[in-house]
């Protein structure tokens, strides 16, 4: 058995702010034993900050999209430095082994791939297996698919619902997924037919099924599944000024009050005032998020410095191929939903992107409920995760907004609320938006909190005023009870998990019509893309979830 | 013989030993061949990343690499079948495929496709114009060495600069402008095209022409293999080497972090510079043997029944992935990683897979006191320090 003592431990899950001790023992929290003798290992955590791992729902860290920028761009991330011994290849930049690394010492332990697609759907999950120390997970990509739009088209809004939750709970189970993503419902598809722009309610061509239709079916069928995760949404119109905020508010009203999860919502954040058309729609969206309490969101933060946006919505990435930097793109039609990876740099000096910066953080701030905004760049989308620090740092300490406010173009900060917004996170706050809320949406019930029971995935922070400092390395990081991080750095390397649900079985005999189905459209077996239970040369690294039905 | 030192049936375990002694001696290992599955490729990394060595498993241009400067657009075999109305092969490979044949078997049943017969047209078949039937593809003739200007006279007619009158590349300047025609007016325009073909100088040219067709329709291009060459050992190293060291597996590890340098880590030229002076050839799907020669001591972990012109210090034959035992490896009919179960094969395949051959030579290593700190400069780096 394990001590921490003395720590401040922060656990909003179980409502506790307070200074104490927490006991370990099989990779679990339990309660203090009777006998003082059972403890073999002590900790003193006098002076520091006790929280449960981070978790990070929403973080592009593997599959297809992750993999080819990572050639694309093979010049912008030269090594530097040796490994050490005990973990090869984890100073390779963007190496799913660096991945894993950089995760832990900030004190994550769980990290969700958002957007795996079937076709890639094997290789999403072995990089997702070499991601060392952290759990892993992925949401799977639906809503383009042919499969999919002909049982909507063919249904006119009356579809067998049993049909479409037997292919959700299919396309789940084939690919080991926690949870169902859309991303511009129908786009994808409509891209296909020579459509640039696509909308709510826009109709893919063929189809004559709305991305509205498309969304409220999902939205519908993953509640009736009792999928644990609630749709996850790329909106429509991403970065449209004027436009993208309205569609946001529309996606939120269009759930009718059925859960649902926005996905980066700094992107959409955007009103078309002033001269250049661009400014800041933060008090719109906080405002619609705090009238629909069934809608969560994750902002999507933007930091300075290159970085590369990757995503499958091929109709948002087709517009901007153009602002490449450096001016090399890929684009992908895939089956149903492919991709486009654009990188980009977002510079301080750039109006646009100085408001973007202010953008985001006014949707932390605006947002008085931390249960229900979480904590992302949409990496590397928005920036890289390892932005995370000074991320917090901002979003805790007024002071340093208005340090860095002070070097933004003047311009730009006129057009944005941050300059007047003085909240300040407080830890409890973090520990909630960064720890508890994910855990709860995401249906890991032992995770993001430090009750007995929960699995002892449990992060050490020394308490400082440079919060960048002190989120970057944390003391000491336990992963299922056992120590991998100690004083900022990894210990050797140590294999997590991947969670992913298990629905229930249909009576639709879904199995055999898909297989019909796929046979006779591409000449393949259904199950071409299916993700084993175990990987060859490994035992099986998954655990398994129930839907809540 | 399925394990052999030095010519003479050895035990696996004192082959593994002898490998690992070559390896712990040698100056710089090279890691080489026509690649693996995902497990055999993980171990053949890290025990480079052991070793300070270096890996090369970039056989032929691969498609990744060749698109570094520009980029790539690009689509599914499924979705080329059942989408295309306008399919341009362009090359004598692209014919040639496997892969096309599965594409060629459909007919167009999505969205614009639907209803009319797919138009197939054949740019530069050259020597392989036989690989299809006259009712398969209509040929268009054009010299293939010509191939990347053609592509470039092409987009020029697309975008409406002018062209040479007396055409290009054996093509006359209406057969050019016929072809960008048919382009600009199909719905979801196909250009299929094998990267041996293009070299960079084409792929790039190809991709500025699909580029170019997407201001007023949707074109896109599709990706295809060499031929008959199975490209499974190759491709799974291209992506397994990107996820685990961020770059193609043209790579070296001597500093104790990955280099990319496709120059420096050509297995080619190490060999006959005589750069390396230990190699492991690694070939999981072939029975292949290297096409140069060497003075260097050799590991061969290949397939059964590979034969070298001059005997391997240690050949160890391997289960084949996907027939001996369950497997993933890329499929190009799939374009992706997929999961190959070995149907019938025996529980426990009778000879080694290639991870456990590599993962016992890394053991040897790590047995023998070699511990790794990174690389021989990081430990001289440390010792200094």
């Amino acid at each position: 058995m394990i001590r921490l003592k003395g720590g401040r431990i922060i656990d909003p899950a179980n409502g506790r702010d307070e200074v104490g001790d927490l006991f370990i023992e099989d990779g679990h929290i339990v309660a203090a034993p009777n006998i003082p003798d059972s403890v073999k290992e002590t900790y003193d955590l006098s002076g520091k900050i006790v929280m449960a791992g981070g978790i990070d729902l929403h973080s592009h860290i593997a599959g297809n999209n992750v993999n080819l920028s990572r050639t694309l761009l093979l010049e912008q991330h030269p090594g530097m430095d040796p490994h050490p011994g005990h973990a090869p290849f984890s100073t390779a930049p963007w190496s799913t082994y660096e991945t894993g690394r950089l995760y832990a010492e900030m004190g994550f332990t769980t990290v969700i791939e958002p957007a795996l697609v079937a076709q890639g759907a094997v290789q999403a999950h072995l990089e997702l297996a070499d991601i060392p120390y952290i759990d892993r997970g992925a949401l799977a990509v639906l809503g383009n698919t042919d499969f999919l739009l002909k049982m909507l088209r063919d249904g006119e809004g009356n579809i067998s619902t049993d049909l479409l939750d037997d292919y959700v709970a299919w396309s789940i189970a084939a690919t080991k997924c926690l949870g169902v993503k859309v991303v511009n419902a129908g786009g994808g598809a409509a891209f296909k037919e020579n459509v640039r722009t696509f909308g709510l309610d826009d109709v893919v061509p063929s189809y004559g099924v709305s991305s509205r239709a498309i969304m409220q079916a999902l939205i519908a069928s993953v509640n009736r599944l009792g999928i644990p995760h609630p749709l996850h949404v790329h909106c429509n119109n991403l970065g449209v000024a004027g436009e993208s905020y309205i569609t946001a508010i529309q996606t939120m009203e269009a759930a009718g009050g059925l859960p649902i999860h926005l996905a980066h919502l700094q992107f959409y954040a955007y009103a078309s005032e002033g001269k250049r058309h661009f400014s800041s729609a933060s008090a719109f969206l906080a405002e619609a998020i705090s009238q629909h309490k069934n809608v969560t969101t994750d902002v999507g933060q933007v930091m300075f410095g290159q970085t590369v946006t990757l995503s499958g919505d091929v109709v948002r990435q087709y517009a901007s191929l153009s602002d490449a930097r450096p001016k090399k793109t890929i684009l992908w039609d895939g089956d149903g939903t492919g991709g486009g990876i654009v990188p980009y740099a977002y510079k301080a000096k750039n109006y646009y992107n100085a408001l973007q910066w202010a953008i985001g953080l006014e949707l932390f701030l605006l947002i008085d409920d931390p249960w229900r905004v979480y904590f992302t760049t949409d990496h590397p989308n928005g920036a890289p995760f390892t932005t995370y620090p000074q991320i917090l740092h901002l979003l805790m300490d007024a002071g340093e907004r208005a340090a860095w406010i002070a070097r933004l173009p003047k311009k730009a900060m006129d057009m944005a609320l941050l300059p007047q917004l003085t909240r300040e996170y407080s830890f409890y706050e973090i520990a909630i938006m960064s720890r508890a809320a994910p855990a709860r949406l995401l249906g890991l019930a032992d995770r993001g909190q430090l009750g007995v029971g929960a699995a002892a995935d449990i992060s050490v922070y020394t308490e400082q005023a440079d919060k960048t400092a002190m989120f970057s390395a944390a003391d000491y990081v336990f992963k299922d009870g056992d120590l991998i991080v100690e004083g900022g750095k990894v210990k050797p390397y140590r294999w997590g998990r991947t969670h992913h649900l298990k629905p229930p079985k249909g009576s639709s005999q879904i199995d055999a019509r898909l297989e019909r189905y796929y046979a006779e459209q591409y000449g393949i077996s259904a199950g071409a893309f299916a993700v084993p239970d175990a990987f060859n040369g490994g035992p099986s690294h998954f655990e398994v979830h129930p839907c809540r039905k | 013989m399925t394990t052999v030192i030095e010519q003479s049936s050895s035990a696996l375990d004192t082959a593994l030993t002898r490998a690992a002694d070559i390896l712990v001696n040698a100056r710089l290992g090279l890691i080489t061949g026509h690649g693996s599955d995902v497990a055999g490729m993980r171990a053949a990394l890290k025990l480079a990343a052991h070793i300070g060595g270096a890996v090369d498993f970039c056989r032929a241009p691969n498609l990744h690499s060749l698109t570094a400067d520009k980029g790539l657009m690009f689509t599914t075999p499924r979705e080329a079948r059942t989408r295309a109305d306008v399919l341009l092969l362009v090359g004598p490979e692209a014919g040639r495929s496997a892969t096309l044949k599965q594409v060629l078997a459909g007919s167009p049943t999505l969205s614009a496709g639907v209803g009319t017969p797919r138009e197939v047209l054949w740019l530069c078949p050259g020597g392989a114009a036989n690989a299809l039937g006259a009712d398969e593809a209509r040929l268009l003739g054009g010299d293939v060495a010509a191939l990347p200007g053609i592509l470039a006279v092409l987009n020029a007619c697309v975008i409406g600069r002018p062209i040479p009158a007396a055409g290009y590349g054996g093509l006359s300047r209406e057969g050019i402008e016929d072809i960008a025609g048919r382009m600009i007016t199909s719905r979801f325009g196909v250009i299929a095209f094998s990267p041996a073909d293009l070299g960079p100088l084409g792929v790039e040219s190809l991709m500025a022409l699909a580029g170019a067709l997407n201001k007023g329709t949707r074109v896109t291009t599709l990706p295809l293999g060499q031929g008959a060459i199975t490209d499974a050992g190759q491709q799974t190293a291209a992506l397994v080497a990107s996820w685990t060291t961020g770059f193609p597996p043209r790579t070296g590890f001597a500093r104790g972090f990955p280099e990319y340098d496709p120059w420096r880590f050509d297995a080619a030229r190490m060999v006959s510079a005589g750069e390396c002076d230990a190699i492991v050839w690694l070939s999981s799907f072939e029975a292949a043997a290297p096409g140069w020669r060497t003075d260097a001591r050799l590991i061969a972990i290949t397939a059964p029944n590979a034969t070298f012109a001059k005997p391997p210090t240690v050949q160890i034959e391997t289960a084949v992935p996907g027939k001996d035992f369950s497997a993933e490896f890329y499929s190009e009919a799939m374009q992706a990683l997929v999961h190959n179960e070995a149907e019938g094969a025996p529980e426990a395949p009778a000879l080694p897979t290639p991870a456990a051959v590599l993962g016992g030579i890394l053991s040897k290593l790590a047995l023998s006191g070699e511990v790794d700190t990174g690389s021989p400069l990081a430990k001289a780096r440390q010792t200094k320090s």
